[in-house]
C-alpha cells in the first residue's frame, strides 16, 4: 500500500458554511437554556415587550453570533508529525493533539443545510482519554473523505504486517479500489417492519417525562398550578368519570406513542444501506440528516444481535457491532443495524470471526437456581411493592398485583431454559431472554479482563458469574459452576496472553 | 469434560486460582474501620443534634432510628475488617489478579498485554498511614479497570513501574 499525501499540512479553517452552523449552536444552547424565559417574554400578560429583560436576551444572542464569528476565524486543523492537531479559541487559546494511530472512527454526519451546501460535520473519536474528542462542524465532502483515508491508511500501516490476518487481505484484494460491496439496502416495506416492532413503551416511557418536565416549567414560568386545576377537575368528576377517563387515555396514550416511535425510527433509518468496505462496514441512513458510520472491523469487539416478539414474527433481528471507543461516543454511534435478515446477520458473523462455522461449539446452561432469583426479582419484589404503593387508590383490589406470579414464575422458568452459552476454541456465543431475546457473538482474544463474581449466595452453593470485559463492554455468563468459571478464566487468559494480534 | 476440544488441555493450564496472593498492609485495615467510623460518627451527631433540639421528649420512633443506626454501624465495622482478610493481588508472568469484596467477592485478572497504563493516587487518610491506591486501566471506558486498594506506598510504586515495563514491552512488539 503506497502512502497516501498528507491532505492538510497547513493549518485550514473549516467551510465558510461552518459559521451558519456554529451560529446554530450557539443559539440552540441559548434557547435550550433560556426558553422559558422566551415564552415568558412572548405570553407577558403585561405585553411589555421591550423591557429590560428583553433587550438583555437580544444582547446575548448579539454576543453569540459576534462569538461564533471570531471563533470560526480561530478555528484551525492540520495533520503534522502523525498527529491531527486543532487550535481555537480566542482568549484562551486550546490546542489539541490526537496522534492518528490513537484515532478510532472517523463519523460523517449530513443535516439539510449540511446537504445544501454540500459539506459534513465530521466527529473523530478516539479511545479511552475523554475530553480529547475532536470535531468539525463542516467541512467539505471532498476534504472529509481525504480525512477519513488518510486518517485509515496511516492506521494500517502502523500495524504491523504479522497481524494482518490472511481472511483481511483476501478480501482487501477482492474489493480492491474501494469497492464497497452494498449487502443490504432496507425497503420501505421493511422500514415498516421496523418502525412497528419497536419499543413502544419506552417512547411512552419518555413522552410522559418529557411533558411532567414540561408542565413542571410551564408552571413555574406563567405560575400556574396545572396539577391543582386537573385535581379539582377530578374531584368534581364523579368516581366512574376517572376511572373511564383512564380507561380511554390508555390506549390513546399507546397509540401516540407508537405513532411517535414509527415515524421517528423511519426517519432514522430511511433508506438505510449497509455497506462491506474493504475495512469493515458502513452504514449510511436517515431521511433529513443523512448520517455515515462506519465499523472497522479490527475495532470491533462484540458483536450483539437481538430480537422482539414482533420481530421474529418478521423473521429479522437488530444487530449491534460495540467498537472501542470512548464511553460518550460509545453510546451515541453505536454502530449496528436496526433490522435485518438471516443472510446480512451470517455476513457480519463471518467478517467478525471467519472461522466460527468451522470450528465445534460446546454447549452449556445456567444453573437452575436462578430460576429462584429471576422469580424473587421480577415476581415477588415488584409484587410487594406495588400492594402497598397503590393500595391508598385500589383499596382491596390490590390483590389482582398477585396474579402476576404464575406468568412471571412461567417467565422465570423459560428463562433459566432458553439461557445458553457455546464455546468454541477462539470464542465464545451466548443466547438469552424470553421476550426479548439476545445473542452475542465474541472472540477471545478481544477480551482485557477476566473477572469472576460470587456473592455471600451464590459462594455457599458454588456457583460464579462469569464477566468478560472488552474495549466496548462486559459479557456476562451468570450462574455457573465455580469449576467451569474458573477453566473458562484460566483457557481464556492463555489466549489473550499467547495471541498477539491487535485486538483493537 | 469442559473444553475437550481444545488443543490445550485445561487441566495443563497456569490456575489463576491456585496462585499465592499478597495481603494488603495491615493498616488497610485501620483506615477502613477508621472510615467506617467517622462515617457513622456523623450520623451519631446529626441524631444527637436531633435528639437535644427536640428537648429530649421524643416519640419511640427515635430509638428506632437510632437502633438501625447502631445495627448498620456494626455491620459496616465488620465487614471493613473482613475487606482486608478477603482482599488480595498476584502478579504473575503476563497478568495481574486482584481479588476484593465481602458482599460480592469478585477476582479479576487482566493481562499486562491489554492494559493502557497505570497510575498511584494516594487520598489524605491513605497518605496519613501510608497507604496507596494501584489504578490499572485498559482501553475503552471503565468497565475493565481494576484498582487496588491499600498498598504501602514503596510497594505501590515497585509495582507501578513492573507494571509499565511490563505494559512498553509489549507495545514493542
Amino acid at each position: 500500500m503506497n502512502e497516501t499525501p498528507n491532505p492538510f499540512p497547513q493549518p485550514v479553517r473549516q467551510s465558510s458554511a461552518a459559521i451558519i452552523f456554529i451560529l446554530g449552536n450557539v443559539f440552540r444552547l441559548l434557547i435550550r437554556q433560556l426558553w422559558v424565559l422566551i415564552l415568558v417574554v412572548l405570553f407577558n400578560p403585561k405585553k411589555q415587550i421591550f423591557s429590560g429583560f428583553t433587550f438583555m436576551v437580544l444582547a446575548l444572542a448579539l454576543f453569540g453570533a459576534v462569538m461564533s464569528v471570531i471563533n470560526y476565524f480561530n478555528y484551525f486543523f492540520y495533520i503534522r508529525d502523525g498527529e491531527l492537531v486543532m487550535e481555537k479559541g480566542v482568549i484562551r487559546k486550546i490546542k489539541v493533539n490526537v496522534p492518528l494511530d490513537r484515532i478510532q472512527t472517523v463519523n460523517f454526519s449530513q443535516g439539510i443545510l449540511h446537504q445544501f451546501f454540500n459539506v459534513v460535520a465530521v466527529d473523530i473519536d478516539t479511545a479511552g482519554s475523554t475530553g480529547k474528542e475532536f470535531s468539525l462542524q463542516a467541512i467539505s465532502k471532498e476534504k472529509a473523505d481525504a480525512l477519513r483515508n488518510y486518517v485509515e491508511n496511516v492506521r494500517q500501516l502502523s500495524v504491523p504486517a504479522e497481524t494482518d490476518m490472511e481472511e483481511t487481505d483476501t478480501s482487501r484484494q477482492a474489493t480492491a479500489g474501494n469497492e464497497d460491496k452494498l449487502l443490504f439496502h432496507l425497503s420501505m416495506s421493511d422500514l415498516l417492519k421496523i418502525g412497528v416492532s419497536q419499543n413502544h413503551l419506552r417512547t411512552a416511557g419518555i413522552i410522559m417525562a418529557f411533558f411532567f418536565g414540561f408542565a413542571d416549567d410551564v408552571e413555574e414560568a406563567l405560575d400556574l398550578n396545572l396539577s391543582k386545576k386537573v385535581e379539582e377537575f377530578i374531584g368534581t368528576a364523579q368516581g366512574g368519570d376517572v376511572i373511564y377517563l383512564l380507561l380511554l387515555s390508555i390506549p390513546f396514550f399507546l397509540f401516540i406513542s407508537f405513532l411517535i416511535t414509527l415515524v421517528r425510527s423511519s426517519l432514522q433509518h430511511f433508506d438505510l444501506k449497509f455497506w462491506r468496505t474493504d475495512r469493515g462496514f458502513k452504514i449510511v441512513s436517515g431521511l433529513f440528516t443523512r448520517q455515515e458510520l462506519s465499523a472497522n472491523l479490527q475495532k470491533i469487539q462484540f458483536i450483539r444481535w437481538s430480537t422482539s416478539p414482533l420481530m421474529r414474527l418478521f423473521n429479522m433481528m437488530a444487530v449491534r457491532m460495540p467498537q472501542a471507543a470512548s464511553v460518550r461516543v460509545g453510546r451515541k454511534l453505536s454502530v449496528g443495524l436496526p433490522g435485518c435478515y438471516e443472510p446480512q446477520l451470517s455476513a457480519v458473523r463471518a467478517a467478525y470471526f471467519p472461522e466460527e462455522k468451522n470450528l465445534p461449539e460446546e454447549e452449556h446452561g445456567v444453573d437452575k437456581r436462578i430460576i429462584r432469583r429471576q422469580f424473587f426479582l421480577q415476581g415477588i419484589l415488584p409484587v410487594l411493592l406495588l400492594m402497598p404503593m397503590t393500595y391508598s387508590w385500589m383499596g382491596n383490589a390490590i390483590w389482582v398485583w398477585l396474579m402476576w406470579l404464575p406468568p412471571a414464575l412461567w417467565l422465570s422458568i423459560k428463562y433459566f431454559q432458553n439461557w445458553r452459552w457455546f464455546v468454541s476454541e477462539e470464542g465464545l456465543r451466548t443466547h438469552s431472554g424470553v421476550v426479548n431475546q439476545t445473542s452475542v457473538l465474541l472472540q477471545w482474544y478481544k477480551v482485557q479482563a477476566v473477572t469472576i463474581r460470587q456473592s455471600i449466595f451464590l459462594r455457599r452453593v458454588g456457583l460464579a458469574h462469569l464477566i468478560l470485559s472488552t474495549a466496548a463492554g462486559s459479557i456476562r455468563v451468570p450462574y455457573i459452576p465455580m469449576v467451569k468459571a474458573r477453566a473458562v478464566q484460566d483457557f481464556v487468559l492463555f489466549k489473550i496472553e499467547t495471541d498477539h494480534r491487535a485486538w483493537m | 469434560m469442559i473444553f475437550e476440544n481444545s488443543s490445550v488441555p485445561v487441566s495443563s493450564l497456569p490456575h489463576a486460582e491456585s496462585v499465592e496472593f499478597q495481603r494488603l498492609a495491615p493498616a488497610y485495615r485501620t483506615v477502613e474501620m477508621l472510615g467506617s467510623t467517622l462515617l457513622f460518627g456523623f450520623l451519631y451527631f446529626g441524631w444527637l443534634l436531633f435528639y437535644l433540639l427536640n428537648g429530649l421528649n421524643v416519640e419511640w420512633p427515635v430509638w428506632v432510628i437510632l437502633a438501625v443506626l447502631t445495627i448498620l454501624f456494626s455491620f459496616s465495622l465488620f465487614f471493613s475488617w473482613k475487606r482486608w482478610t478477603v482482599a488480595g493481588y498476584a502478579l504473575r508472568e503476563f497478568d495481574v489478579i486482584h481479588k476484593h469484596g465481602v458482599l460480592f467477592h469478585t477476582v479479576t485478572t487482566i493481562p499486562f498485554n491489554r492494559m493502557q497504563h497505570c497510575e498511584i493516587s494516594r487520598g489524605p487518610v491513605e497518605s496519613t498511614f501510608g497507604l496507596a491506591t494501584l489504578r490499572v486501566f485498559t482501553a475503552g471506558g471503565s468497565s475493565s479497570d481494576l484498582s487496588i486498594e491499600g498498598l504501602p506506598v514503596e510497594e505501590a510504586q515497585r509495582i507501578k513501574e513492573f507494571i509499565t515495563r511490563k505494559i512498553s514491552e509489549n507495545k514493542e512488539q
